[in-house]
């Protein structure tokens, strides 16, 4: 007995104008899984920014899910750690489908979506109505330590709900399967998980020349950059330190900002001016839309993209940076770890300035290194990124997802 | 409120802050006190931790009897979880072998027509 028709999926995601990454990545992804799928989108975005996922897509609210879930074959939920979320959250209590799973921790997205349902999931989780860690957790949410947050990464009714998980690296299956050993709950089957790369297009990258004189950035300068939010996680102070030890040798290196820096940050231009870089480091702010940001990074000789503590997230910026040819510096830690070698430069997860210094002055010193590991970078995007091969292992996923439960026994 | 620790009544000390004199003020209020209001206002004073001691034995109660409330909902959370993946799973196989049904059915009628 066989069933070709195509399915009919339901897409639960954020979408533009919602600022988020995962709107991003789902927009990139649609016009793909569209040759596999029939799609229905479900977003609280109003009417969509792009007019192409607007022509091309049928696109209701999330609450009208509880009216036509019926209609589908299956859910697939886009779910990251933001409020972004909050009506899929609460869809995926009583409508449980295919989650893709962008960071297997849910804290932040959870507590300001709704600071009692999050209560609620954190003692799903616990098992117990623990108001005192309860209390700790709540301090710790407030301090951003997310070490003491990953003992409970939140994602405990996902797991116990879901048909299947998407995740896009090692780290964060292992997170996944890590809580699901620890849950004290007792299930009868467990989803099925699968690592599928993060979708990037290799954009047309513009000619650095014709990029900097667009930010009115010198010619002839070595330009390191650090793009997208800038939070402390990704430790833009010590990457600052470790500039200024590269003043003596290259006096002619500049520091980039590409991206909105939080307020949680702090004030970086005080602190570069107290290292003697007032004049060194430039500030662009949020950079809109993605064209100007790929301009930007363009603009720039090397990427520093370093994570203090990882949650399991890929980097959309560090794909974006590889795609357009540029070597990155990351920490190997999580998803960043699993980069090969040669696509990129990893400093050690507790490593600090000397060894930031000392990798950023053997990149500044070699242009053919930069060279090498920016190609290499970008045909790595291009084989393992492309978004027609993640669509397709997507509907890989959905199918077997689909087959798996449609002629099981009940 | 901390219902561990409701604190009991105590009868007033009429202090007095005057200098020198303060000690005598303090106990011709306290004999004053004495010989007109002590009895009853002991009195109530008893009856007054009583009744707090019942309040506060109440509260406790009812604060366990959140917390098993409250444990027993956990546990109903759970279960839903788990009765939504079911009834998610059944949609998913009422829908499969209601396609599969059409689909026989159009080769079945594919074929006399043939």
């Amino acid at each position: 007995m066989l069933v070709t028709d195509r399915l009919s999926i339901a897409c639960i995601s954020p979408l533009n104008p919602l600022r988020s990454g995962i709107s991003d990545y789902t927009e990139t992804l649609l016009p793909f899984l569209a040759e596999f799928f029939d799609l229905t989108l479900y977003s609280d975005c109003g009417v969509p920014a792009n007019p192409l996922i607007a022509e091309q897509f049928p696109v209701y609210p999330v609450s009208d899910l509880y009216k036509h879930h019926l209609r589908h074959d299956l859910r697939l939920y886009q779910i990251g750690n933001s409020p972004h979320h909050q009506s899929a959250f609460e869809a995926l209590r009583t409508l449980p489908g295919v989650i893709v799973l962008h960071e297997p921790f849910l804290h932040h997205g959870l507590y300001y979506s709704s600071p009692l349902h999050y209560r609620r999931e954190l003692f799903y989780e616990l098992g117990i109505p623990d108001w005192a860690r309860l209390k700790y957790m709540e301090q710790a949410l407030m301090n951003d330590d997310r070490q003491a947050l990953m003992d409970i990464p939140m994602i405990g009714r996902i797991v116990d709900s879901s048909l299947g998980i998407l995740v896009h690296s090692q780290a964060a299956r292992r997170i996944v399967e890590t809580r699901r050993a620890k849950s004290a709950f007792c299930r009868p089957r467990l989803p099925k998980i699968m690592v599928v790369a993060q979708p990037m297009s290799v954009p047309d990258s513009d000619e650095m020349p014709e990029c900097r004189a667009r930010f009115g950035l010198p010619q002839d300068a070595l330009i390191f950059g650090m793009a997208g939010f800038i939070h402390p996680v990704k430790e833009p102070y010590l990457v600052l330190q470790a500039f200024a030890h590269l003043q003596a040798d290259f006096p002619q290196a500049m520091f980039l900002f590409a991206g909105e820096i939080l307020q949680e940050t702090g004030d970086l231009l005080t602190f570069a001016r107290d290292l003697g870089l007032g004049d060194k480091v430039i500030i662009l702010g949020r950079v809109e839309p993605l064209e100007r940001l790929h301009q930007a990074i363009s603009a720039c000789d090397v990427i520093l993209n370093l994570r203090r503590a990882t949650i399991g997230e890929t980097s959309a910026i560090a794909l974006r940076a590889m795609a357009l040819g540029k070597p990155i510096i990351v920490r190997n830690i999580g998803w960043f770890g699993e980069l090969p070698d040669e696509t990129c430069v990893k400093i050690g997860p507790e490593d600090g300035v000397e060894e930031l210094a000392a990798v950023m002055k053997a990149l500044a010193t070699s242009p053919e290194m930069r060279l090498r590991l920016g190609q290499e970078a970008q045909r790595y995007v291009e084989r393992e990124c492309d978004p027609r091969r993640v669509a397709h292992q997507y509907a890989e996923f959905l199918w077997d997802v689909y087959l798996s439960i449609g002629q099981s026994r009940v | 409120m901390d219902t561990q620790r409701l604190p009991l009544l105590r009868e007033h000390d009429f202090p007095s802050s005057v200098p020198l004199v303060g000690p005598l003020i303090r106990l011709v209020r306290r004999f004053l006190y004495w010989l007109t209001a002590k009895w009853a206002v002991w009195f109530l004073i008893q009856q007054q931790n009583q009744i707090n001691q019942i309040i506060g034995n109440w509260l406790r109660e009812q604060e366990s009897l959140l917390r098993e409330q409250e444990s027993l909902l956990i546990d109903l959370n759970r279960d839903l979880t788990l009765l939504a993946r079911t009834v998610a799973e059944i949609e998913i196989r009422q829908r499969y072998l209601a396609k599969s049904v059409e689909a026989n059915r159009a080769a079945d009628q594919t074929k006399r027509d043939a």
